[in-house]
């Protein structure tokens, strides 16, 4: 009897420092988000034949049937998750867009908004060290509309390729550290 | 009295008062809770499946946060039902009303901090929803034990399990008459239908008003206790007056 009554009690002592444990030492995924991905794959649904009047899409893509929600089509992107929810997004063509990004949830729900308010919510449905894998978000009983694939990529590489450009916050600490090495301020 | 009243003088009515003003409070918190988190305030049979499926894919914080979230939950009835009593022994209004006052005092805490401070970290997110989490643990549990588990707001799979066979139930003579049966299709209706309308009202005044809509939600609880208070004062006052009446006077 005392037997199993020390096994119930070391079973709460484990859970419970399990689950402390696994709070504190799991990665935290605003951590795991932070750096560069670049954009490898993307599928977007097609909507069913007849589910909605042909006049209100037309591409074929079934998110075109929400049109309460703000859907922004990444293709062959370059995404940046920067500290203190800042993102820059370039574009194959060059062209940069800020946003700001921030996790909700359990870490599981990724959400954009864009300097004209636009507002984009995606499911994280993996993020490893190399891959991230976002559903775009219709709920939380609806599977995703449209699936984006991401690879890990350097930063520095994204830069020389002028895919990125040097943030406000990078090109002061770049100057600070030029400054720095200027022989008048060598101390 | 919806919530004060004691065990044996319970009537049918404080039970539908208690029910459906606690499911517009659960239904409101938990669509706030959605909107603002993008998690469930309320769902714990949701967040055991989460808690399994992160398990299986082997994310220790996830499990960690979802884990304390159901902690919480749990925390929540636990401090509820040990009010009601164990305080509730000695004083039985006080250990009823202190499970409210603390829902009530976190609820005013999300909505200040949300509208002040909030700057949409993850971890603010996950500690935020755990305190949400807890109040609606205190809220169920409270309203459980106080009913003797007629009445549970936040527990809607069981509550549409048992709608279904009620109604199911009704569709035969010979428990169409049952008075009982008919007051729990009753209640059981009213809770539902006061989740989904709390939920509504939840999600309007979130998108308006932001973090402060939580605010209201306390404000209905606060609306209950003191409802309960002001009934309890005006009943020791009459039965006072009623025992004065009673005592023979003598003259000198």
């Amino acid at each position: 009897m005392q037997v199993r009554l020390l096994l119930v009690r070391f079973l709460r002592v484990f859970v419970t420092s399990l689950l402390v444990a696994a709070v504190g030492c799991g990665a935290d995924p605003e951590e795991a988000l932070l750096g560069c991905w670049s954009e490898t794959g993307w599928t977007y649904e097609r909507a069913d034949e007849g589910t909605a009047p042909k006049s209100r899409w037309n591409d074929g893509v079934r998110f075109r049937q929400y049109p309460d929600r703000q859907v922004v089509r990444h293709e062959a992107e370059l995404w940046e998750f920067r500290p203190r929810g800042q993102l820059a997004i370039g574009d194959l063509d060059g062209t940069l867009d800020q946003a700001r990004w921030r996790l909700k949830g359990r870490g599981h729900v990724l959400t954009i908004r864009h300097a004209e308010n636009s507002f984009e919510v995606y499911d994280i449905k993996e993020l490893s060290p190399q891959r991230l894998v976002l559903h775009f978000d219709m709920g939380m009983e609806v599977r995703g509309i449209a699936r984006l694939e991401f690879s890990r990529t350097s930063c520095n590489a994204a830069m020389r390729a002028g895919r990125l450009k040097p943030s406000a916050e990078d090109l002061a600490l770049a100057a600070e550290e030029a400054r720095a090495d200027e022989p008048g301020n060598a101390s | 009295m919806m919530l004060l009243e004691r065990a044996e003088k319970r009537e049918r009515h404080h039970d539908l008062w208690l029910g459906g003003s606690t499911a517009a409070v659960a239904g409101f918190v938990n669509v706030c809770s959605v909107i603002a988190f993008f998690a469930f305030a309320s769902n714990v049979t949701g967040h055991v499946a989460i808690f399994a499926e992160e398990l299986v894919k082997g994310h220790t914080h996830q499990i960690g946060v979802v884990g304390a979230w159901l902690g919480a939950f749990i925390g929540g009835a636990f401090v509820a039902n040990l009010c009601v009593t164990f305080i509730g022994d000695r004083n039985p209004r006080i250990g009823r009303a202190i499970p409210l006052v603390l829902e009530i005092l976190a609820l005013v805490g999300v909505g200040y901090y949300g509208h002040q401070y909030y700057a949409e970290t993850l971890t603010e997110t996950e500690y935020l929803v755990g305190i949400l989490l807890f109040t609606m643990g205190l809220q169920n549990s409270m309203v459980a034990t106080v009913s003797n588990g007629i009445v549970k707001t936040t527990h809607l799979t069981g509550l549409s399990t048992d709608l279904g066979m009620e109604l199911s139930m009704m569709l035969q003579q010979r428990y169409r008459r049952d008075d009982r049966l008919r007051f729990k299709l009753k209640l059981h209706l009213l809770i539902f239908a006061m989740y989904i309308l709390g939920g509504v009202l939840g999600g309007v005044l979130f998108l308006r008003i932001d973090f402060q809509a939580f605010h209201f939600a306390a404000l209905g609880l606060a609306f209950i206790l003191v409802h309960d208070l002001v009934i309890a004062r005006l009943t020791a006052a009459e039965s006072l007056l009623q025992r004065e009446s009673e005592v023979p006077r003598f003259r000198n």
